[in-house]
C-alpha cells in the first residue's frame, strides 16, 4: 500500500498554509464570488491537497517499472513492488528458478531501498495475480485511505484556525464577519454612497431594508456583479456606527441607529441593577432553587439559551416584574430565550402579536442587558400589574410571535398595593379591579407606576438598603410577619433593581431576618 | 515474561524457537501431517530445496521438499484441515499452508470451521502445543 503524508494526523496537526494554498484559495474564491467561512476554506485545502499528492503519486508510478513476475528483468534495472506498498529496489542477480511444477522461471535478487536483500520471480510463466494489469491499478489506489471529506472531520478545525490566522496576515484576503473574502473583488463604497444608504433608510423610518434595496438608489459601478455589489455595500455599512444589521438571518437588513427607540440604543435607567455590596455571601439550598425558578435575566449571563439536545418548548410564561413594567420592557429571560429565535446580533426587531385581538406592534431584542422593549404601550391598554402573568409562544413566522396576558373580565381582588409616601414606599392591602391572572407572591399593585419610580431615585439604591425598607413593609400584611423572599424580591425591585441572589445574599447576610421554612423569614426575634 | 490474556485480536503463529527450546524436530511434527502415500513418495529425499513463489506478492522462498508437498499438494486437501482435526494440530497446519503468516483466533475458527471462543480458549491456555504462541509485539 502506497503511504500518503495526508493520511497522517501529524501532517494535519503541524498544518500551515503554504503560498501554493494561498493561489488555490484566491482562485476558490474568484470563481465562486461568494465569501466563505474558514471551515468552507479548510475542506477546500484538504481536498487540494489530497488531489495534490495523488496527482504526485500519479506521476512518481509513471516514472518506475512496476514489478511483475511474468517480466524478465536487467542487472541493475529500478523496480517498484506494488504487493510491498510500491518499495523500491535494485536487481543486483539473478538466477535459474528450481521447481518441478514451474519450470523455466528465473529468481532476481533485488536490494531493496532499506537496504534489505530479497528474492522475487521474474520470467514466470504461470498464473500470478500481479500479472493482471486491474490488480496493479487497485494496489496502487489505497483503499483505506480516508477521504478529504473524512480528514475535514478529524483535522478540518485545526486547518480553519491555521487559515484564520494566516489570512489575517494577507493583505489580499478581507474578513467579512466570519468569512473570507477577496479584497481585489470588492466594489468601492464612499461616504458618498454611506450618505446616500443612510437617507435611503431615513426615508424608510429607518429601515430595515436589505443591502439590495438599498443599492437601487446608490449607483455602484455597473461592471461589478450585483452579488458583489452588495457584500461591497453589507461590509461598508456594518463598518459604520450609523447603521444596524437587525436580520435574524444569515442575509443583512439595515436599520438607522439614530432612529431606534432611544431604550433599545440605551438600557433604560429603570432596569440598570445594582449587585449586593456585602461581598459573596452563604445562601440556602432553598433560595438557591427559588432564585433559579425565577428566571430572572440578570443571572442567565454567559450561559446558554437551550441547554444542548434539548428541544426549544413553543411557550413559555414569565412574571412581569415591576422594573419592566415601568420601563415597558420584558426581561429576556432564560425561560424566554428558549421560545425566541437566537440572536447574534446586538438588537433585533420581532413583531408581537396579541392573542387576544390579533393586533401586531414591533418589539426590540436587546442583546445587552438581555431584555426586550417596546411593551409600555401593550402593558398600558392592558393594565398590566407588576406581577401579572405574560405568556409568549412561537408564531406564524420566525420573527412573528404571541403575546398573551391571561385577561378574565375584570373583578375586584384583594391585592398587595404600593404606593409612595414621602419618598417611602409603603404596602397595604387594597381592594382593586383585576382583568388578568398573576402571582400572588410576586404582585405590587399600584395606580401609577410612574407616581412609584420616584422612590427609586436618581443613583440606584442599594439592595441592602432596599431589603430593610421592604421587609417591614411586606411583614405588616400577614398576621404572622411571615414575608416570602420571592414577595421580597418583587418589593425591592419596586425600589431598585437587583436580582434574586443579591436580595437573597442581604436578606441572609442581614441577621435581623431568620428563615422560617418554605422560602419565608421572619424578623428574628433577637434583634 | 510479562503475561497477558489473549484476546480475539491477539495474532499467533509458530515460534520456531519453542522447539529448539524444547528438544523437539519441527521437521518430525511436519512430516506427521504428510498422508502414508506423501510419506513414501518423499523416502529420504527431504533435503533438496525448491523456489517457491508467493501467490501474493510474487516473492521467492527456498522451502525443502517435504514444504513443497505440503504448499502444493495438501493446500488443495479437503481433509487437511477439518473441523474435527484438534485445535493445535489444526492451528499448525494452517500455518504450514500459509507460510507461518500470523492470524488472529477468529481468522484461525473460520479457516477451521469452529467457534473463534473454542479457538481462543485452547490457544491462550497455560500449556503451548505445536509451538503455537501469541507474536511477541
Amino acid at each position: 500500500m502506497i503511504h500518503r503524508q495526508t493520511q497522517k494526523p501529524e501532517y494535519w496537526s503541524a498544518f500551515q498554509l503554504t503560498p501554493g494554498d494561498v493561489d488555490y484559495l484566491s482562485n476558490f474564491l474568484l470563481e465562486t464570488a461568494v465569501p466563505k467561512p474558514a471551515s468552507e476554506l479548510a475542506l477546500a485545502v484538504i481536498r487540494h491537497r489530497v488531489e495534490a499528492e495523488n496527482a504526485a503519486l500519479r506521476r512518481n508510478l509513471a516514472d518506475r517499472t512496476i514489478y511483475q513476475p511474468r517480466k524478465k528483468y536487467a542487472i541493475g534495472e529500478e523496480l517498484s513492488f506494488p504487493a510491498l506498498g510500491f518499495e523500491t529496489g535494485r536487481v543486483i542477480a539473478s538466477r535459474p528458478g528450481h521447481n518441478p511444477d514451474a519450470m523455466g522461471f528465473d529468481v532476481i535478487l533485488v536490494e531493496m531501498a532499506g537496504g534489505a536483500r530479497r528474492e522475487f520471480a521474474s520470467n514466470y510463466a504461470l498464473p500470478h495475480r500481479l500479472n493482471d494489469d486491474a490488480v496493479l491499478l487497485s494496489l496502487s489506489d489505497d483503499q483505506n485511505a480516508l477521504s478529504p471529506e473524512q480528514l475535514y472531520e478529524l483535522y478540518g478545525d485545526v486547518v480553519a484556525g491555521a487559515i484564520d490566522a494566516a489570512l489575517e496576515q494577507h493583505p489580499d484576503f478581507l474578513r467579512i464577519t466570519n468569512d473570507w473574502f477577496l479584497r481585489a473583488l470588492m466594489a468601492e463604497v464612499n461616504v458618498g454612497h454611506l450618505n446616500l444608504a443612510e437617507a435611503v433608510l431615513d426615508v424608510a423610518n429607518g429601515g430595515p431594508l436589505t443591502a439590495s434595496v438599498i443599492l437601487g438608489e446608490l449607483g455602484l459601478p455597473p461592471d461589478i456583479a450585483g452579488s458583489l455589489q452588495e457584500i461591497s455595500l453589507n461590509t461598508a455599512l456594518a463598518r459604520d456606527e450609523r447603521f444596524d444589521d437587525v436580520s435574524l438571518s444569515e442575509e443583512p437588513s439595515w436599520f438607522l441607529r439614530r432612529l431606534e427607540p432611544p431604550e433599545v440604543r440605551a438600557m433604560p435607567p429603570a432596569l440598570r441593577a445594582v449587585t449586593f455590596a456585602g461581598g459573596p455571601v452563604a445562601v440556602n439550598d432553598d433560595l438557591k432553587a427559588l432564585a433559579a425558578a425565577l428566571d430572572d435575566e440578570l443571572e442567565m449571563a454567559g450561559e446558554p439559551d437551550i441547554a444542548e439536545g434539548q428541544d426549544a418548548p413553543a411557550s413559555a410564561q414569565v412574571v412581569l416584574t415591576f422594573p419592566h413594567r415601568l420601563a415597558g420592557t420584558l426581561g429576556w429571560s432564560r425561560r424566554l430565550a428558549a421560545v425566541l429565535p437566537k440572536v447574534n446580533k446586538p438588537r433585533v426587531p420581532v413583531t408581537f402579536r396579541d392573542r387576544a385581538n390579533g393586533r401586531e406592534f414591533l418589539v426590540w431584542l436587546v442583546k445587552d442587558g438581555r431584555y426586550i422593549c417596546g411593551l409600555g404601550d401593550w402593558y398600558e391598554a392592558n393594565d398590566l400589574p407588576a406581577g401579572a402573568y405574560i405568556e409568549i409562544a412561537r408564531g406564524p413566522a420566525d420573527n412573528v410571535f404571541i403575546i398573551d396576558c391571561k385577561r378574565h373580565r375584570p373583578k375586584r381582588e384583594w391585592v398587595r398595593f404600593a404606593t409612595n409616601r414621602d419618598g417611602h414606599l409603603r404596602l397595604e392591602t387594597a381592594q382593586r379591579a383585576v382583568g388578568c391572572e398573576f402571582d400572588e407572591l410576586m404582585s405590587v399593585f399600584c395606580d401609577s407606576v410612574s407616581a412609584l419610580s420616584n422612590l427609586r431615585g436618581e443613583h440606584p439604591r442599594d439592595v441592602a438598603q432596599a431589603v430593610r425598607e421592604a421587609f417591614p413593609e411586606i411583614a405588616k400584611l400577614s398576621p404572622q410577619g411571615n414575608v416570602h423572599a420571592s414577595t421580597l424580591y418583587a418589593v425591592v425591585n419596586v425600589i431598585t433593581r437587583a436580582s434574586p441572589m443579591a436580595v437573597f445574599s442581604a436578606l441572609s447576610s442581614s441577621g435581623a431576618y431568620q428563615s422560617v421554612g418554605d422560602s419565608y423569614w421572619h424578623l428574628s426575634e433577637t434583634r | 515474561m510479562k503475561l497477558f490474556r489473549p484476546t480475539e485480536n491477539t495474532r499467533f503463529h509458530i515460534d520456531y524457537s519453542w522447539f529448539e527450546k524444547n528438544g523437539q524436530d519441527v521437521r518430525v511434527l511436519v512430516y506427521k501431517c504428510l498422508t502414508p502415500e506423501q510419506q513414501d513418495r518423499l523416502g529420504d529425499n527431504t533435503s533438496e530445496m525448491f523456489d517457491y513463489v508467493d501467490e501474493m506478492t510474487g516473492e521467492v522462498e527456498r522451502i525443502d521438499r517435504m514444504a513443497h508437498i505440503i504448499q502444493t499438494e495438501s493446500a488443495s486437501d479437503p481433509g487437511f484441515v477439518t473441523p474435527r482435526t484438534p485445535v493445535f494440530e489444526a492451528a499448525f497446519r494452517i500455518f504450514l499452508l500459509n507460510r507461518n503468516r500470523p492470524l488472529t483466533a477468529v481468522e484461525l475458527a473460520e479457516r477451521m470451521g469452529r467457534k473463534p471462543a473454542e479457538v481462543l480458549a485452547q490457544l491462550s491456555g497455560r500449556a503451548v502445543y505445536n509451538g503455537i504462541r501469541p507474536v511477541a509485539d
